[in-house]
């Protein structure tokens, strides 16, 4: 679900990049607060695990295809902040070396990915870890999806409102927001419960390790 | 005895009728509205063709293509059954194609067109699906290498601070 380079108006990615630019330096300093020994070829293999993910299209009912976004374990296992920092990177190098997602387009993808993603995952894992380990990983990782797909849909569907050429045409992404939500949300529904059970798995395998670093 | 020259007499009706179609032959041809003429062109066009990373393209999807230095769309539509936009340049210089699917993704190609026509160079969009997984590769080893710089820089300041 990555917005490439082209797609929104830089009345959209100058404003995020200003959100955006004091999250990721506190994030550098928690990461740097909290580097270990043990940590961090962890952290790299998580990161890499996460590249991979979002680089993987899975065929999609309609003939589409989609992806995974890999942000959620990330979360659970690191913190949000630190997994906020590392899913930045995986969008920096996916946008300037695998050609998914864009430079100016990285601090939307960020945010909506990578910070409330993050954010969303802890948050719900935290409050329904009553109802029992997997259901928790399982609708926090789902709705954190869900919630990402939302939010980079309305991005997306602000744009012919936003800039618009002088004889009113869209600048940049022509459709609006009747098209851009289900277009992304009904394709995420299915991304995002695979993506939920993968996440399941690994972490209980992260959790009998003592792998998990996140502050529970 | 002479005979008079025979005339052909015609009513005024029959008159104002020919008039007038003599006149709609010389009018402009903007006036010569209602009919749609066409005519097969032999000639080369640009062909794009646009896939997303596995084996699907974006199918119908719209996109745009602009002449060099101009906003406005010198051509636009949706791409065919096979993820292709053709279209001929009619001038030399630098042509974007911007392509669109509805769930937010896109790319825009940058062609470099000569003066015969032909695209020179192309620049903007990323290769075929034939190279993708060699990026993700690439990006792999960038990953793992930067974390191997994270690496170094802790153990020299740890060494530093002990020091």
């Amino acid at each position: 679900m990555h917005i490439p380079d082209g797609l929104i108006s830089p009345q959209t990615y100058l404003p995020a990049l200003a959100v955006a630019v004091p999250l990721w330096v506190v994030a550098g300093r928690k990461l740097q607060a909290r580097l270990g020994d043990e940590m961090l070829p962890r952290l790299a293999v998580f990161t890499a695990l996460a590249l991979l993910l979002s680089t993987l299209m899975l065929p999609l009912p309609g003939g589409t295809s989609g992806h995974a976004v890999g942000v959620g374990l990330l979360a659970l296992i690191f913190g949000p902040w630190i997994a906020f920092m590392a899913y930045s990177l995986v969008l920096l190098l996916q946008a300037v070396v695998v050609g998914a997602g864009g430079i100016t387009a990285l601090p939307v993808n960020a945010l909506a990915m990578g910070f409330v993603g993050a954010w969303v995952t802890v948050a719900l894992y935290r409050s329904l870890r009553r109802l029992g380990e997997a259901p928790a990983v399982v609708i926090a990782v789902w709705f954190a999806v869900m919630v990402s797909a939302l939010l980079l849909a309305l991005v997306l569907g602000l744009q012919p409102s936003i800039a618009q050429s002088p004889d009113g045409s869209p600048r940049f992404f022509p459709f609006g927001p009747a098209i851009t939500v289900p277009a992304l949300l009904l394709p995420h529904a299915f991304i995002g419960a695979g993506e939920a059970a993968l996440t399941l798995l690994v972490f209980r395998h992260a959790r009998k390790r003592r792998w998990l670093e996140a502050p529970r | 005895m002479h005979r008079p020259a025979s005339r052909i007499h015609a009513p005024p009706s029959v008159i104002g009728a020919l008039v007038g179609v003599s006149l709609s032959v010389l009018l402009p041809a903007g006036a010569n509205a209602h009919a749609v003429l066409h005519e097969l062109v032999d000639g080369e066009a640009v062909i794009v063709r646009f896939s997303f990373p596995g084996p699907e393209q974006p199918v119908f999807e719209p996109y745009e293509v602009f002449a060099p230095g101009s906003e406005t769309p010198f051509q636009t539509g949706r791409v065919n059954a096979r993820g292709e936009v053709s279209f001929r340049p009619d001038r030399p210089g630098a042509w974007r194609v911007r392509l669109f699917t509805a769930d937010g993704h896109g790319a825009i190609v940058e062609l470099e067109v000569d003066a015969a026509g032909t695209v020179a160079v192309a620049q903007g969009g990323h290769g075929h699906g034939h190279d993708y997984w060699l990026r993700v590769l690439a990006a792999l080893g960038y990953l793992c290498g930067a974390f191997g710089l994270l690496v170094i820089w802790r153990r020299r300041r740890t060494h530093a601070g002990t020091a």
